[in-house]
């Protein structure tokens, strides 16, 4: 995976390219399918029926199985984390959640996220979503002074074109401790060559 | 298994502010870190391999977005009720859920108000552990039925 030097990084440059930039209007592989449902309320202890139990959820006030709220709509809107699809970034030496957007290091943390849930995600559902480049920022951390900090506004969309999830979510990338020391030397260098 | 009636309605008129959620508690151990990758099919290798997490300069591994909103969602649908709605859900990542830790999913109600007839619940929400405290403060909002909505509409 490729890095860059944060004293070849131009900030400027990115964020005129990149902010309000659509970046994917992917569709689902598959539609909403009971399993993937199963598995994540399996992962939380989640035992509600109106999620797990076909026959519960026709007494329910959707009438069928519908999906968590709190069940990521990226799941079934997109090409899906494996296999991979050629057109959802498979070659790129980017990592995925940068959504492309090149940064100094390749370490992720999603430190903020906000959902609004307009419409239930029913079982057949087939969803899109249109996910655009909000903002890019530097922020230091206490890992990395050059960490990028990279904003993202997402709509969700079923069959019917209803928007049924609105997601905004802020990723910081930092380097790996690694880097940040292979690239202290050259910043040095730097410094001390203005100096 | 839980005493959860999930066929029971929750009312509007019935909720008050200041009321605490009965929430849940969760250990982290190697089938729970398990069931997070299943669950969300998050592969990237800071949530499940610690030697990765460590040579990134964590302490070890921490769970992923996908789990941490699992966890807010079910405190709020677990208490909901039947027809309830989550209509906002927002949250800020502060610190990290790692193995071997005691998470606790828990809520308060901050406000109730009507908006445009849609009879709105706001609630604090938390994820703590036993190891760092308070590691994901967020805010929700629930849209629950109202019998003065009903009677009107009757």
């Amino acid at each position: 995976m490729s890095t860059i030097h944060p004293l070849d990084y131009d900030l400027e440059a990115v964020k005129k390219e990149w902010i309000g930039k659509l970046i994917s209007e992917s569709a689902g592989r598959y539609p909403v399918e009971y399993d993937p449902i199963r598995r994540h309320c399996h992962m939380v202890g989640d035992l509600n029926p109106a999620f797990l139990d076909p026959e519960a959820a026709k007494a329910g006030p959707y009438g069928e199985v519908i999906a968590p709220p709190s069940m990521l709509p990226t799941y079934f809107a997109s090409g899906g984390p494996w296999p991979p699809m050629e057109k959802h970034n498979a070659d790129s030496d980017t990592p995925l959640f940068t959504f492309g957007v090149p940064t100094p290091g390749d370490r992720g943390i999603n430190m903020e996220v906000s959902w609004e849930f307009l419409e239930p995600i029913r079982v057949g559902d087939m969803l899109r979503l249109e996910l655009h480049i909000a903002d890019i920022f530097k922020k230091p951390i206490k890992l990395d002074p050059h960490a990028i900090w990279i904003v993202v506004e997402t709509s969700f969309m079923n069959q019917h074109d209803a928007i049924v999830a609105k997601w905004r979510n802020t990723m910081l990338v930092h380097r790996a401790p690694e880097q940040v020391a292979r690239d202290a030397e050259r910043e040095a260098a730097h410094s001390g060559g203005e100096a | 298994m839980n005493n959860i009636d999930y066929t029971a309605e929750r009312y509007w008129e019935d909720v008050a502010v200041g009321e605490e959620l009965p929430g849940f508690s969760i250990e982290l151990d190697a089938t729970q870190m398990v069931l997070q990758v299943s669950g969300s099919q998050d592969w990237n290798l800071v949530h499940h391999d610690t030697e990765f997490a460590q040579e990134s300069g964590m302490t070890g591994i921490f769970y992923n977005t996908g789990w941490t909103t699992g966890m807010l969602g079910r405190l709020l649908t677990d208490w909901a009720g039947r027809s309830g709605w989550v209509e906002k859900l927002s949250f800020q990542m502060r610190g990290m859920n790692g193995s071997g830790a005691v998470v606790r999913a828990h809520a308060r109600v901050t406000d109730k108000r009507m908006d445009d007839s849609r009879a709105l619940i706001d609630l604090d929400i938390f994820l703590e552990n036993d190891q760092v405290g308070v590691t994901t403060p967020g805010k929700a909002t629930v849209r629950l039925p109202s019998r003065t909505n009903a009677a009107q509409q009757s």
